[in-house]
């Protein structure tokens, strides 16, 4: 080969791998300016679903509770109030009873009284007639008769005290007789409606347990699902992560083109002999883009992923 | 947060390492080539692992191994190869080095994640 020939040559593969190189680097650009683009589309989406995760965990935790954080639930407070309400009405059912059979005993008390107030006037009119009959025994016995004749006073004095006494005290007695039975009657009403109270408020207690218990159940299995989903976007992501990679098998491609330029520019450099000596010619050849150290070797599609760990 | 020290000259690579494994918590740092790679290292003291490439210029994967490794406070630094060369006498170089790990590209990002934990000092 001539000189002429060899240096034609050279500068015809030089300029072959220049314009290689010029458009390996701009393909480069591209694919990895896409790759990266996707790359951050797909991170945005993952930040994107991590957030809203921890946002919904954040605004469910007050119905679910976490109890190692020492967080009580709207479940444990509804419940703990109801125990509080059902534990108050039957206080009240407990009280209400008390009362009736205060009311009673009272009533019961009542005619007792009126009873002995009866008896008490009874004994009254006894002591009038011994007080007339001692005063009627005082003048037949005339000046001998005269302390007779102050105690027959005495006793028809204290008899006319007892029985305006006791009149008070009967018609004390029938006033509560009458008014015993009607609070007796308004505890038994109030019993009732405390009853009907009761048991609206159980059942409504009843309720509110079973839907609270609905709502934690649902709120568990939303974030259950949450969970999953943010789960699958980081699987998917990590999966679309691996497939974006392609990109610097590409390159690295596109790359062992411009080693294997290099190699038949030097080669055709040799065949021009002393050629390769002429540093212009050595000038022209520019190192590799991408040295490698594992030379042409393809890895195969099974090795890819491999982990080693030494 | 210990920090994960990304050595590769490919920017998409960087990124999507920096991606699967900031996604699992870490905290990331990027050099652009095995010099950079040395100059973070010896700048750092809270990088806990590196992730590094082996074909790259200035200073390859292998050569940041063995330049790292034989500074007294770097020689327990856990360095994990991530390329896409898988010929034995390359990570036989590696392993001799003091490399820690080899992963062959394209890498799944659990696995990836899963050694770097595994590697992560305390």
């Amino acid at each position: 080969m001539s000189e002429t020939l060899g240096r034609k040559l050279v500068d015809e593969v030089g300029r072959f791998r220049k314009a290689l190189v010029k458009r390996i680097r701009r393909v480069n650009q591209l694919t990895e300016g896409e790759v990266m683009s996707a790359a951050s589309g797909l991170g945005k989406i993952v930040d994107l679903a991590t957030q809203l995760s921890a946002h919904t965990k954040d605004t469910l935790a007050g119905v679910t509770g976490e109890e190692d954080q020492g967080d009580v639930s709207l479940a444990d407070s509804i419940a703990k109030q109801s125990n509080t309400t059902e534990e108050f009405i039957n206080g009240l059912n407990s009280r209400i009873g008390e009362q009736r059979e205060v009311a009673a005993r009272a009533h019961h008390q009542s005619r007792e009284i009126l009873r002995a107030a009866k008896s008490v006037e009874r004994l009254s009119q006894q002591s009038n007639i011994i007080a007339l009959n001692a005063m009627v025994e005082a003048a037949r016995m005339g000046k001998y008769g005269t302390s007779f004749s102050v105690i027959s006073n005495e006793m028809q004095r204290l008899s006319g005290e007892i029985k305006k006494t006791n009149t008070l005290v009967s018609g004390l007695a029938e006033n509560l007789s009458i008014l015993l039975p009607a609070i007796a009657q308004m505890i038994e009403q109030t019993s009732d409606d405390a009853e009907d109270f009761s048991g609206v408020i159980k059942e409504s207690i009843t309720d509110v347990r079973k839907r609270t218990s609905e709502l934690q159940r649902g709120v568990e299995t939303l974030l259950t699902s949450n969970e999953d989903s943010v789960n699958k976007i980081l699987r998917e992501s990590q999966d679309a992560l691996s497939y974006l990679q392609f990109q610097d098998t590409v390159a690295q491609g596109l790359l062992r083109m411009d080693a294997m330029a290099r190699k038949l520019q030097v080669r055709v450099g040799t065949m021009g002999g002393e050629l390769m000596e002429d540093t212009e010619v050595q000038n022209s050849l520019a190192k590799e883009e991408h040295a490698e150290l594992g030379g042409e070797k393809e890895i195969s599609p099974e090795d890819a992923g491999d982990v080693m760990l030494f | 947060m210990k920090k994960v020290l990304v050595v590769d000259d490919s920017p998409s690579v960087r990124q999507q390492v920096g991606l699967a494994l900031k996604q699992a918590g870490f905290e990331i740092l990027e050099a652009v080539d095995g010099v950079d790679g040395v100059a973070k290292i010896d700048g750092d003291p809270n990088i806990g692992v590196v992730i590094c490439d082996v074909n790259m210029p200035r200073m390859n994967g292998l050569e940041l191994v063995e330049t790292v490794h034989r500074k007294p406070q770097h020689a327990s630094l856990p360095i994990v190869m991530l390329t896409t060369e898988g010929q034995p006498q390359l990570i036989q170089r590696a392993k001799k080095a003091g490399a820690k790990g080899w992963i062959v590209k394209p890498f799944k990002a659990n696995l990836l994640v899963a050694a770097v934990k595994k590697l992560m000092p305390a």
